[in-house]
């Protein structure tokens, strides 16, 4: 421990500079004294941690202070991971080659938008995808116009415990979707959004058929937020909805009518949710010509 | 400005949503693709009898309908949907006890909006029930 002694003398300017309300990471050297152990009460450490939760750079200090600091701070450090770009999934697969050992699992809010980088071999043991266990808000997007060929099979089940999921698609898998969603027992909101149109006769990967849909023991609730803003209508995925057998406990809904049959479907969804919902936004798509 | 732009958007005639069963609602933010709103009027109709839960009820129109004239909008067809619906607002908000928040925007200038507003839904506007949005 004597090799963090040094360290944790910077580190302590910086908790009292909190106190005051500060949040900029100031080490003041002329008041560094040498700690013989850096050991607190975990109490004290969770407080420290938590008051530091939105400054990067000081939590990566605090990383530098002891072994035993490590898993407090990669609890905020690490709380939100981006994949906006191939670069950044790669780099994290070169640093944490282990998922298993990997800090995302202190993950809570996870983004992805670089499908076409993942792979079938991600989704298993072993894979990326496996070290994140512990996500509880999930976006998922492919932006580029090009036909969308990366199966959505590698994220299914990867955290039992996820509770929203966002997913922004150019080309919309519809069917993959309805299978991801329904991977995750204990979801409450769900975000379906197509940006752009997309062809009439597009629907999946190709891949020669539907997977096979996952039936729970315990079916998903669907308690928080519908949102369904979809250029191409929200049949493909309002129409798979409505017949699960657990029912819908939506909240509130968010929905786009571009079609004559999106009036249906939302009057369906009203019915499914009428005993639970409290908010109803509706958008009529001013460039729709159908109904 | 035009009464073409009026025509260009789909209308949601007289398809309802029955919200008779959801009882617990409490905020409807709803955004017409056009000004024939008799859909919004009759989802509304389905609230009357309950529903008091209800604390605010949004209409946000497209800003290119505020460019259009009074004028064009009156001798529309669809200007007659816009007097029911002010009617069964104000019913609406006079049943009860504490009456919802009503808010009405098109975006643009806060003058243009409160004229359209007053266009549109002329007796919600002169009692001030109503509250423009952006």
């Amino acid at each position: 421990m004597e090799e963090y002694a040094g360290v944790i003398g910077q580190a302590r300017p910086c908790i009292v500079g909190m106190q005051q309300g500060k949040k900029e990471w100031t080490p003041k050297r002329q008041n560094a004294t040498t700690m013989s152990s850096p050991h607190l009460l975990a109490e004290l450490l969770d407080n420290v941690t938590d008051h530091l939760h939105d400054t990067k750079d000081a939590l990566r200090n605090c990383c530098l202070v002891s072994k035993s600091w490590i898993p407090r701070t990669r609890k905020h450090l690490f709380a939100e991971v981006r994949f906006e770009a191939m670069k950044d999934l790669e780099s994290w697969k070169e640093i944490f080659p282990d998922p298993s050992t990997s800090p995302g699992h202190y993950t809570k809010s996870l983004l992805v938008h670089c499908l076409r980088t993942v792979d079938a071999a991600d989704g298993e043991a072993g894979g990326w995808i496996r070290g994140f266990p512990r996500v509880e808000h999930f976006k998922l997007g492919c932006y580029d116009g090009l036909r969308f060929r990366t199966s959505l099979l590698s994220f299914r089940t990867f955290s039992p415990v996820l509770k929203s999921l966002h997913v922004e698609f150019v080309a919309l898998p519809s069917l993959q979707v309805f299978d991801l969603i329904l991977s995750f027992p204990l979801l409450k909101d769900l975000a379906v959004i197509n940006s752009y149109e997309i062809p009439a006769d597009y629907d999946d990967d190709g891949s020669g058929g539907p997977p096979p849909i996952i039936q729970h023991s315990n079916p998903i609730k669907f308690t928080g937020t519908l949102t369904l803003l979809m250029l191409a209508g929200m049949e493909p995925i309002a129409r798979r909805l409505l017949p699960v057998p657990s029912g819908m406990h939506f909240r509130a809904l968010s929905l786009m009518w571009v079609h004559a049959a999106d009036i249906s479907l939302t009057r369906g969804l009203v019915e499914r949710c009428s005993h639970t919902l409290e908010s109803l936004d509706i958008t009529c798509d001013p460039n729709g010509t159908s109904i | 400005m035009s009464a073409q732009v009026t025509y260009c958007v789909f209308k949601a005639t007289s398809a309802a949503i029955d919200l008779s069963k959801a009882t617990k609602l409490q905020e409807v933010i709803l955004r017409p693709g056009s000004l024939s709103i008799q859909w919004i009027t009759t989802a509304f109709q389905t609230t009357i009898p309950k529903h008091q839960g209800i604390q605010e009820i949004s209409i946000h129109l497209h800003p290119q309908f505020s460019l259009i004239d009074a004028d064009t909008i009156k001798e529309s067809e669809t200007y007659g949907e816009w007097m029911d619906l002010d009617r069964l607002l104000i019913q609406f908000w006079e049943s009860r006890p504490n009456p919802p928040k009503v808010t009405f925007a098109t975006g643009g200038e806060e003058q243009d909006v409160e004229h359209f507003a007053g266009c549109m839904l002329p007796e919600l506007t002169r009692r001030g029930m109503i509250s423009l949005g952006e």
